[in-house]
């Protein structure tokens, strides 16, 4: 899922940039030195996920993580996010420079609000935190296709056909999506629940 | 590297065309003297040229047969390096990984550096 270059109406993506500009400085604004370290990891494996490509049937899927990204950044997951998609659209030739606004937008938005509805709606036990992990990570998938139906409905598509495609195609990424974002927030609920406090004022 | 390849088929046909053109006329020569002798040897030697004709014709057909199927085996591989070198490889995840990491570690060099500032005043 990442529109490539193009796609959208110059004022659509000059208008993602400026968003982009001022979501990754406000979240740069937020960032503690303590969390820089986990950010960066937690960027890292954004960023690689892509690759990791699950044979699904006849095709195959990869990851798209702005859930779990989300849930353990807070309001750092769009500077994260940002930083990952800028990388992989040099590295990998994923998305497009001119698009880059639109793509963090995508999936920095989504981010945002799972990492506040994880840390809303997960209280102090194992299960809850690994229900609360699966449905921010499908969450996530799921309001990005979303946007990116929105998006493609400014390039002059229809949003509901649009949108219609976009989810069939990204259901069985939903289902993958939730069931390792549970596994991780469980794993990390285990080893070190601390990380997963995040920060959002 | 395809097109060296496919440049060689013609230059072989054209080599093998020639060279039964040089070969055949030889015994044809014999042919035109007009002696009864003659004659029977050149309508011998005439179906003797029709067999090898045969023969190389054959053999022609059975290398270009060979030289085809190498052909497409080799349009196959080239197809394959072809996607194997835009995917995205270890190389292009390491390198992003780095990148990341000293991103990051610039702004916390940054943050620690700042951060010593201030209880020096």
């Amino acid at each position: 899922m990442h529109i490539s270059d193009g796609v959208l109406p110059t004022t659509i993506s000059m208008a993602a940039y400026a968003a982009t500009a001022l979501g990754a400085g406000l979240s740069l604004k937020k960032i503690r030195q303590e969390d820089l370290p986990k950010i960066a990891v937690v960027t890292s494996s954004f960023f690689v996920a892509s690759l990791i490509h699950l044979p699904l049937g006849p095709t195959s899927v990869h990851l798209l993580m702005p859930g779990i990204v989300g849930a353990l950044l807070g309001s750092a997951a769009f500077l994260s996010i940002t930083v990952g998609l800028f990388l992989q659209s040099i590295l990998f030739q994923f998305g497009g420079l001119t698009a880059l606004g639109a793509n963090a937008i995508m999936m920095g938005l989504p981010a945002l609000f799972c990492g506040l509805f994880f840390q809303a709606i997960r209280g102090k036990t194992l299960l809850r935190n690994t229900l609360a992990g699966a449905l921010a990570g499908g969450l996530g998938i799921l309001l990005a296709a979303s946007i990116l139906a929105a998006f493609l409905y400014t390039s002059g598509e229809d949003f509901i056909g649009v949108a219609k495609l976009a989810l069939a195609a990204h259901i069985p990424v939903i289902i993958i999506e939730a069931a390792v974002s549970a596994f991780t927030v469980s794993f990390i609920f285990r080893v070190k629940p601390e990380l997963l406090h995040s920060v959002l004022r | 590297m395809q097109k060296n390849f496919r440049a060689l088929v013609p230059c072989f046909l054209f080599f093998l065309l020639l060279s039964f053109l040089f070969h055949t006329p030889m015994p044809l020569a014999g042919a035109d003297e007009g002696t009864p002798g003659a004659e029977h040897d050149a309508i011998e030697a005439s179906s003797g040229d029709l067999g090898t004709c045969r023969e190389i014709m054959a053999r022609l057909k059975e290398q270009e047969a060979r030289l085809t199927l190498e052909l497409r085996t080799i349009k196959r591989e080239i197809a394959a390096l072809n996607q194997a070198v835009e995917k995205p490889g270890v190389r292009d995840a390491v390198a992003g990984i780095g990148y990341i990491v000293g991103l990051f570690g610039i702004a916390a060099f940054m943050a620690s550096r700042g951060k010593k500032r201030y209880p020096e005043k």
